[in-house]
């Protein structure tokens, strides 16, 4: 039996009931917050527009972005078109929403599709990797003069907890392709939203103590180097110190998680789940991060690029997408942290209905899928419809800011928020853009 | 004696793309990518008053005929019998639980060969349609875990012996008779995995043929790939001593890079013909073991498949959305 949905865009109430402490440490980092991003961006000020009481709701929330890096196929995943010249091989298979079909690669998540939201309508106008993986991470393009926030940073800054002893973005991309594509950034909000990028590890670099040295040692070091600081920012009060004071306890903070990155902690039916692969271990981890209070993970699983052989590849990585996937919105439910956890599946672009020479399908803006489920949206939902052959949306044509104020909204953050930067107001999406709201919950 | 020389002839735009042929009594078929199978004339022309085969839900990626009869196989998994007179459906069954890549006739006509990425080989009466051998040796994980795909299969020229090989590159050799496993060889560099840049493979073995005195055994595909997002490896051919299962020979296209997705030899038996494609297509003509083609030419589209029609070096090649034919001198 499915547990009772909430208002729209609103986690269950009852397991976020805000202690007083959270509550009055919730206000404290957010007016310290605000001291810090001056500190940092040196420029910027923030405020915010919406009551505090919604806001603090929002800080116990996560977003886990899977990011399909180089361009997934939707006919080989999301929306596929059998029997149609631009259909490919495979066939399709009905889902857990009647009417529904998905491709046959995909029969763990079929299965599961009702627990999901469908975008089938996405028109992204953009094909080229780097500019539309940034496009899609910021939900616009930059301007001469601006480049935007991605949406780990406002969300790291907009639902990072008081208490957190972890950080509040975290990034998954450990092949070499593609890595730079999307140039992460916090932008104005500061280098505190900044994401922590593990690509070579699961677990951070340095994070270990040193051999031989205790965990009075650590102590010792740490309450000396709070004296000295302390010391000093009585002789130097600024912004830029109090920002290394609050880098500085993050690591410290850091350190003391050393167990939430070791996956070993998990029961072995849990890994098993997941599976070995690099991917799926990522993923695991993310629901670890995410359990943990980190509010935003992405992890990228390149690369998709089927310029030659598309069927092949993606028979290649798609049941490995699919088993991942199944396994993760099967642990946030059992765990009871998918209403808290939005979980979102897309990449730069999909691929054409044309299928090349080489067996291949080439980048397409114009016609793709993304999925998305938990936290916000409606469960069982499928919005958009592309043409018979894929090549054209038909119905319910969304573009990079609509799902990008979606993904906002979903977590209780209003998409009509600004951010001030120096005298100019910066709104998180662009005017006139709105979110999806058939699929909000 | 003169130089060969490889001339193009007709060519014939088509719809879909062609991934099979096989001739029959003057009359030559193709398998596509709509699910049917189409009759062209040895010019590679649509046959008039043949309408397609209609029997598949998905791609048609091989077809065999003897004896009045066709088969044809797809990714759909089904083994489809068709009568050639009639073009009547005489029997379709599920004969592998993935994709079909390839569907083999002995050289006497009696057992059929099918190959799929359910990564068995299976045997099959030609005439009852009954199942000889499940020939199971291919793993069916890459070493990186991911599922493997059996592409190819190919009967040795006194049918005693049948070859089959898989994406990872390895290439097993059975008795036909007994369904027992005679040699395991490995030709790893026809399967390329990009731990670093891409996380994914691409490659494989994609076509087999033996040489008409049976002393060697040619297979083809790509070698090594800098990028894997298409098929950037150069056209590659290893050649396989039988007896001692000794590599003895390889080529390399200086010319011409993709899969080599078709090899058989001259009607005389003198040179290999090996057929494939890239972003472009080629035809190569080897000696056998030799490191250098004796002569390559692009052809206007990917091939997939090429049959001679006639002693006289008159060739069929199919391929994506073209039919061509050519006259090799």
């Amino acid at each position: 039996m499915q547990p009772p949905r909430n208002p729209p865009g609103h986690c269950p109430t009852t397991e976020h009931q805000l202690s007083r402490r959270l509550f009055m440490n919730s206000l404290a980092v957010s007016l310290a917050g605000t001291g810090g991003l001056i500190g940092n961006a040196g420029a910027a000020h923030l405020f915010d527009q919406e009551p505090l009481q919604q806001q603090l709701k929002a800080k116990s929330r996560s977003v886990i972005l899977v990011w399909l890096a180089g361009g997934a196929s939707q006919f080989e995943t999301w929306d596929p078109k059998p029997r149609r010249s631009t259909g490919g091989p495979f066939g399709s298979i009905p889902s857990s929403i009647p009417g529904l079909h998905v491709s046959e690669l995909m029969p763990l998540m079929a299965r599961r599709m009702h627990q999901t939201c469908l975008i089938r309508s996405l028109n992204t106008k953009d094909s080229g990797h780097d500019t539309a993986s940034v496009m899609m991470m910021r939900g616009r393009k930059d301007e001469p003069a601006m480049r935007y926030p991605d949406i780990g940073a406002i969300l790291a800054k907009e639902l990072a907890r008081a208490d957190s002893a972890v950080p509040d973005y975290v990034s998954f991309y450990s092949q070499t392709e593609g890595r730079n594509f999307s140039k992460l950034t916090p932008s104005f909000l500061g280098a505190r939203y900044a994401p922590m990028e593990l690509n070579q590890s699961l677990m951070p670099p340095n994070l270990k103590k040193l051999e031989g040295f205790s965990d009075l040692d650590h102590q010792a070091r740490a309450e000396l180097q709070a004296l000295l600081a302390k010391q000093f920012a009585q002789q130097h009060a600024s912004p830029w110190v109090q920002s290394h004071a609050a880098a500085y306890a993050r690591v410290q903070g850091l350190m003391s998680s050393q167990s939430l990155f070791d996956l070993e902690k998990e029961p072995l039916a849990i890994q098993e789940r997941y599976g070995p692969s690099q991917f799926g271990r990522q993923m695991m981890m993310a629901r670890r991060l995410a359990e943990a209070g980190v509010p935003f993970i992405r992890v990228g699983r390149a690369w998709w690029d089927s310029h030659g052989q598309n069927f092949e590849t993606h028979q290649e990585m798609v049941p490995e997408l699919d088993r991942v996937l199944a396994a993760l919105l099967d642990d946030l439910r059992q765990r009871g942290m998918l209403d808290q956890t939005l979980v979102v599946v897309m990449g730069e672009f999909g691929r054409t209905p044309e299928i090349n020479a080489q067996l291949g399908r080439d980048h397409f803006s114009r016609a793709w899928s993304a999925l998305m489920a938990g936290c916000g949206v409606q469960e069982g939902a499928v919005f958009g419809a592309t043409d018979p052959d894929g090549k054209e949306v038909i119905d319910g044509e969304v573009g990079a800011g609509e799902l990008f104020a979606t993904m906002l909204e979903a977590v209780g953050i209003s998409h009509t928020k600004h951010y001030q930067f120096g005298q100019r107001p910066i709104p998180l999406v662009n005017y006139g853009i709105e979110p999806i709201t058939q699929v909000l919950s | 004696m003169a130089s060969p020389k490889l001339e193009l002839q007709r060519e014939h735009g088509r719809e879909e793309i062609l991934f099979s042929l096989s001739g029959c009594d003057g009359e030559f078929y193709a398998g596509g990518s709509d699910g049917r199978v189409h009759c062209l004339n040895p010019t590679g022309q649509a046959a008039p008053n043949r309408p397609p085969l209609e029997g598949h839900q998905s791609y048609v990626t091989g077809v065999a005929c003897s004896r009045g009869h066709l088969w044809s196989v797809s990714y759909d998994g089904l083994l489809n019998r068709w009568s050639i007179e009639s073009g009547r459906l005489i029997s379709s069954q599920k004969a592998h639980q993935k994709w079909i890549r390839d569907v083999q006739l002995s050289p006497d006509g009696m057992t059929l060969a099918t190959a799929g990425d359910d990564m068995k080989l299976r045997l099959w009466d030609s005439q009852t349609g009954r199942l000889i051998h499940n020939l199971e040796g291919h793993a069916a994980q890459s070493p990186q875990g991911f599922s493997s795909m059996l592409y190819t299969c190919c009967f040795s020229p006194d049918g005693a012996l049948i070859a089959s090989a898989d994406r990872i590159g390895e290439i097993l050799i059975w008795e036909v008779s007994s369904g027992q496993l005679l040699q395991r060889w490995h030709a790893s560099t026809m399967y390329t995995w990009d731990e670093v840049q891409r996380l994914r493979s691409i490659g494989g073995i994609r076509s087999l043929c033996f040489s008409p005195d049976q002393s060697t055994l040619a297979v083809g595909g790509m070698g090594h790939v800098q990028n894997v997002d298409g098929l950037g490896g150069k056209a590659r051919v290893e050649w396989f001593e039988l007896q001692s299962g000794k590599q003895v020979g390889t080529f390399e296209s200086e010319a011409h890079k993709g899969l080599i997705e078709g090899l058989q030899f001259t009607p005389q038996g003198s040179h290999l013909v090996a057929a494939g494609g890239s972003s472009k297509g080629f035809l190569i003509l080897l000696e056998p073991k030799a490191e250098k083609a004796a002569l390559e030419v692009e052809s206007p589209m990917y091939v997939h498949q090429a049959v001679f029609t006639s002693d006289q070096g008159d060739l069929l090649v199919v391929g994506h959305q073209k039919a061509t034919s050519w006259k090799l001198t």
